[in-house]
């Protein structure tokens, strides 16, 4: 009933919104923040992905939808150097903005829920927010925790690059050397920079966003003091390397979870689902494993038999998710999953039916003790 | 599984004991387990059992070969997607990670206690598993025998000599020949097997001589998969590959012909073949037949929670071999009853904690390099053999990304089963 309520008003102003203000380098700088009742300690701080805003239907959703789980929400618009900047990046002006900036922005959205008594706030970024927010949370040790959506990864940043030239006509190599040979505020004429086509940007813009080695949100995430929160969209075709970027850096503070069917954007329901993780996450401590399920007092010895037979098929290596690491409640879920269709592969379906909930502990408190 | 105080007086007694030992005093020295087989399911077996024990049991592998080639996934070599070294698998890890202790040697024959090899020496042993895999009724046909199988007229139904043998024939053949392939009756090896090997044929001659043709000589009247291969046949080598049931030709073949390479089935028709690969009626390894643990049938009479021969006590035998209820006779099947085996013998012999036995089965077969079928099931110990609990099978009709999907799930099966075996 609520998804229906939540779709049919799409287009409508969220509720309990407030649109707050922060100035800062004779800049305003604009954010929404939405209250809930009986809301967590923690708020979550949300930064959206390259050139877009608060207002986007995935925030503007996704702010709904943590209200109606108890999370109260501060979503910012990176002012990218204009002035109470609203809607998606006018490609049009100069782009002045730099990489580095977004941290900056962050950092005073921190300051902001703190002067007004959110003390340990959540930092959720999207896309190319994600790696923003990693980057700023790996320098900082007062957060509640971290959530990155989608994130931008460093593969997605090299395919970029590469393909700099069959998108926008001229090589990299041409604007970057361009770019070095002037101060860093001059403007030059760009064939493109992030999705702006034939514009102009800073030279220090250009080389922000290209130069240097590539970086995602993986980059800074092992860094990051807090709990962190990887939500992947099985379905990305943005970041499709997402998963194996992030799979090695699992541990008891990284957990991934993936929605399933969702894509880079997480329209509609998926934003919910998406909403429905966060604020488990949000409302746990920092091991994400439900306390309800006992994975310390589970038979080890019974699921390494169990986990015997995952052998056949999963390796360390293969194409297969390799399963040794893999969060105890993560694994133990997805199998229910399985069992229930959420998850499509009638391989695994056989195989998550033919074990028990006792059977599925063990098992998945046998891989999360196997340290790879 | 237990052992008993007669089962073990029993071990001392064709161990050469002088006297009784009271059976405490008899588990006294680190029990033996000899393994014979170094395929999929004696691998396992060896490896799992040693690994688990952490020394507590003291394991011998008998192996003939350097190295084991599988025979599921060798039709990938005859398509050309899969090198002969991609197939074989070394010993080595056994011995470095494992300390399983190898015996290069071909096993004659076994009895309670013992293992006998072909030089005439002996492993004792407080339980032995053997894997022997198969063995072909060349009797049944006229002009067949293991000569004719090695030079002419290859089965390839033990990857190997004969694989390479096949495809060299198939590439010798001109554009426009005729490849027979002739299927086995029920049970045997692999069911799916030679389906997938016509399909990986063609995927050859498609690409180098189209003109050619597969005529598929079946014995039985239905097979694994069958509307999955007909619709992926009809996709990928339309025209190419006609299938004969047993309906047509009789119920099989009658005999072959290495001179003037040629089939006749029992219908009494002959046909002429470019490419001839019998594979014929199969039966238990030597090794279980020649230690009485096929009694007067095929295969190796069991028990189907650990596998124990229900003619020959401490004896216990699984893969290809045995009689395995409603189990495929597969690699993956054979790494399944492995697992299960070993916690049951690992856990008569030390004391370790025996969970219920559980099995399964996938076979993936892939029609083209990208387009794989699926099928499978959960078995659980039946009454008085292995049952089937639930199963599987991919859908008719399904999208090309579901077939490349599932095709990569074979893909990485073989990748995990050869670490599971053998790494």
């Amino acid at each position: 009933m609520k998804r229906l309520l939540l779709l049919l008003c799409v287009l409508c102003a969220p509720l309990h919104a407030e649109e707050v203000t922060l100035k800062h380098g004779g800049l305003t700088l604009l954010a929404d923040f939405v209250e809930a009742d009986d809301a967590l300690p923690s708020v979550a701080l949300i930064t959206h992905g390259t050139l877009a805003h608060k207002d986007m239907e995935l925030v503007e959703t996704l702010q709904e939808a943590l209200a109606e789980r108890g999370v109260a929400s501060l979503a910012h618009t990176l002012s990218l150097g204009v002035d109470a900047r609203r809607g998606m990046a006018d490609c049009a002006a100069p782009q002045i903005h730099r990489d580095e900036d977004a941290d900056r922005e962050i950092a005073l959205w921190i300051d902001w829920l703190k002067k007004h008594a959110h003390e340990r706030p959540t930092l959720i970024g999207h896309s190319r927010g994600a790696k923003e927010v990693a980057r700023t949370a790996a320098k900082r040790e007062d957060l509640h925790g971290v959530v990155l959506m989608a994130p931008a990864t460093a593969g997605s940043e090299r395919r970029a690059r590469e393909g700099y030239e069959a998108r926008y006509g001229t090589s990299l190599d041409a604007v970057l050397a361009e770019a070095h040979k002037l101060s860093p505020d001059v403007v030059m004429d760009v064939p493109g920079i992030l999705y702006c086509a034939d514009t102009t940007a800073s030279a220090g813009s250009v080389l922000s966003y290209y130069d240097g080695e590539p970086t995602g949100a993986e980059t800074y995430a092992p860094d990051i003091d807090a709990p962190v929160l990887v939500v992947l969209a099985r379905a990305d075709a943005v970041v499709p390397d997402a998963p194996a970027a992030f799979m090695p850096l699992r541990n008891d503070a990284l957990n991934i979870a993936l929605v399933d069917d969702a894509d880079h954007m997480f329209l509609d329901f998926y934003a919910e689902d998406a909403a429905d993780l966060i604020a488990e996450f949000m409302a746990h401590e920092p091991k994400a494993a439900s306390p309800t399920i006992d994975f310390e007092n589970a038979d080890l010895e019974y699921g390494a038999y169990l986990g015997q037979e995952c052998a056949s098929c999963h390796s360390a290596n293969g194409s297969n998710p390799p399963l040794d690491g893999l969060e105890a409640g993560y694994l133990h879920h997805a199998l229910g999953q399985y069992a229930n269709g959420e998850r499509d592969n009638a391989a695994m379906a056989l195989v998550a039916r033919s074990l028990d909930d006792e059977q599925r502990i063990a098992i998945a408190a046998h891989f999360a003790a196997q340290l790879k | 599984m237990d052992f008993s105080r007669r089962d073990t007086a029993k071990l001392a007694l064709a161990a050469g004991a002088a006297t009784l030992f009271a059976p405490n005093l008899a588990r006294a020295a680190t029990p033996k387990l000899v393994v014979v087989g170094g395929g999929p399911g004696g691998a396992t077996v060896a490896k799992y059992v040693a690994r688990d024990s952490k020394g507590a049991v003291d394991v011998t592998l008998v192996e003939q070969n350097p190295t084991h080639m599988t025979c599921f996934f060798s039709n990938l070599y005859l398509g050309g997607f899969y090198d002969l070294d991609d197939l074989s698998h070394g010993f080595t890890k056994m011995e470095r990670d494992h300390g399983v202790r190898m015996a290069y040697a071909r096993a004659e024959k076994v009895e309670t206690g013992k293992v006998t090899l072909a030089d005439g020496s002996t492993l004792d042993a407080d339980a032995i598993v053997i894997a022997p895999g198969i063995d072909f009724k060349y009797d049944l046909y006229g002009g067949y025998d293991e000569h004719v199988a090695e030079t002419r007229i290859p089965h390839a139904y033990r990857a190997g000599s004969q694989t390479q043998l096949l495809k060299k024939q198939i590439a010798a053949m001109e554009n426009g020949g005729t490849v027979i392939i002739c299927p086995p009756p029920n049970p045997y090896r692999c069911p799916p097997g030679p389906y997938e090997r016509a399909s990986m044929i063609a995927a050859t001659l498609k690409r180098d001589k189209p003109k050619s043709k597969i005529l598929i000589l079946d014995a039985k009247d239905k097979h694994s998969k069958q509307a999955l291969f007909q619709e992926g046949w009809e996709k990928f080598y339309p025209g190419m590959i006609e299938w004969v049931p047993g309906e047509f030709t009789g119920g099989g073949i009658e005999s072959v012909d290495a001179k003037d390479m040629s089939v006749t089935t029992l219908d009494g028709e002959t046909f002429l073949g470019d490419v001839i690969n019998m594979i014929p009626a199969q039966m238990a390894g030597k090794l279980a037949t020649g230690s009485g643990l096929t009694g007067d049938g095929d295969w190796a009479s069991v028990n189907p929670e650990s596998f124990e021969s229900t003619l020959v006590s401490g004896v216990h035998v699984l893969g290809d071999a045995c009689a395995n209820g409603d189990m495929p006779k597969s690699g993956f099947s054979a790494n399944s009853q492995a697992k299960v085996v070993a916690n049951a013998v690992r856990a008569s012999l030390t004391g370790s904690r025996a969970f219920p036995p559980r099995f399964r089965n996938t076979c993936w077969s892939l029609i083209a390099e990208d387009f794989g079928i699926k099928v499978g099931a959960d078995y659980k110990a039946g009454e008085d053999k292995v049952t089937k609990t639930e199963g599987f099978l991919s859908p008719l009709d399904a999208a090309d990304d579901l077939r490349a999907q599932t095709a990569g799930e074979g893909y990485a099966w073989y990748e995990a089963i050869s670490e599971d075996a053998w790494g």
